[in-house]
């Protein structure tokens, strides 16, 4: 990650190669600073180091699932009031609920949509 | 000299109905009712596909208003931006998904590349890979994700959609819903895609059926599959001589 500090950060977390390269291939031309995890607990590391202006967060990931990086993250202080959206497999309600429970922001599903994940990113980040 | 009889002229090319079929003997009654039931699915192909079409410009028409809110006005600039970005987010699908078949020679890590491209950017919630024999003309499972794969581990080559996809090389598309799947029901798969290698299929890859989320496979994906198809049965098969080249440099040594 670079120094420039003037770029928001975003932290992006998901155990899929595949799915963390798309991210940075969507999000790269809007200048910001991009971090990556593999793990909940990674995540978890990463955002109390880096602060992230916001975090990208995949559910079902070894180690650390999605939903508990999300509870660890928002019972800490230093975290609690990052934005976070979490990038689900799955549409249904249950899943939606259990992530606005855990205390996340909003939601995409995938297959990621490129100008989804854009608008949503720009709303929260006033970019 | 006796008149022969006036033949009935026949136009060339396809039948445009079911009634321009020639009358003939018993054995074309089953291909005019399957064109009878074919042609009485069209008119409702077409509404589906102009809802379709609709919806899309709907969608379209509301992301460009969102992106006119926030920059100022200008319409035009909107739509162009709006549509330099979807292409943008596709031809990023497109680059991930060759430079993960291309990153390795480990034939576990491509099959792993595979499934992440199939799962995560088609967004799949069954899938299969098959590899073809052609010795045995049988096609092995080698790998899969979702449930119901364990009564399938070989297929005939020519047998049902999958078999026919390896024997023939074409790819085999059946847009249901995923809701109307039975899973695991490898009969009655979404698309069966031939994994090519000179020509020749090395492979299929087989999608049972999507996320519920998703109700059909979109241009991207067609592209998605078309690049698998090219390029996976390559990276699997350099993989494997990659593999043979190392056993043979221990045997050496």
């Amino acid at each position: 990650m670079s120094k420039n500090r003037g770029n928001k950060r975003i932290l992006l977390v998901d155990d899929s190669e595949t799915v963390l390269m798309l991210e940075r291939m969507i999000l790269k031309g809007g200048s910001y600073e991009l971090a990556m995890a593999k793990d909940g607990k990674e995540a978890v590391a990463k955002a109390l180091a880096l602060r992230p202006d916001l975090i990208l967060m995949d559910v079902i990931m070894p180690k650390m699932n999605g939903f508990d990086a999300i509870r660890e993250l928002r019972r800490r202080p230093e975290t609690r009031s990052i934005p976070i959206l979490i990038v689900t497999t799955k549409g249904e309600e249950e899943s939606m609920e259990t992530g606005y429970l855990s205390g996340c922001n909003d939601y995409i599903t995938k297959p990621i949509d490129s100008l989804e994940l854009l608008t949503k990113i720009r709303s929260f980040l006033g970019t | 000299m006796a008149k022969a009889p006036r033949r009935k002229r026949i136009s060339k090319g396809w039948p445009k109905t079911a009634r321009d079929i020639p009358a003939t003997p018993g054995d074309l009654v089953p291909v005019r009712r399957q064109a009878a039931a074919v042609e009485g699915e069209t008119p409702r192909l077409r509404n589906r596909v102009a809802e379709l079409e609709k919806e899309l410009e709907r969608l379209q028409t509301e992301r460009i208003d969102a992106v006119v809110q926030g920059s100022g006005g200008d319409r035009l600039l909107a739509q162009q931006f709006v549509a330099t970005e979807l292409q943008h987010g596709d031809m990023a699908s497109l680059y991930v998904a060759s430079t993960r078949l291309q990153a390795t020679l480990r034939k576990q890590e491509v099959l792993a590349a595979i499934r992440e491209i199939v799962i995560n950017l088609i967004g799949v919630e069954e899938m299969a890979l098959f590899e073809n024999h052609p010795r045995t003309s049988t096609l092995s499972l080698i790998d899969y994700y979702g449930n119901g794969w364990a009564n399938h581990s070989n297929i005939p080559v020519g047998e049902g959609p999958i078999g026919r996809v390896a024997l023939t090389g074409d790819c085999y598309f059946h847009d249901l819903k995923g809701t109307e799947r039975e899973p695991g029901n490898a009969n009655m798969p979404t698309a069966c895609v031939p994994l090519k290698v000179d020509g020749v299929a090395w492979g299929v890859i087989v999608i049972l059926r999507l996320l519920p989320q998703k109700d059909r496979l979109v241009a991207l994906d067609y592209q998605l599959l078309d690049l698998l198809s090219t390029q996976a049965g390559i990276a699997l098969h350099c993989a494997e001589l990659s593999a043979e080249r190392a056993a043979a440099r221990e045997i050496m040594a």
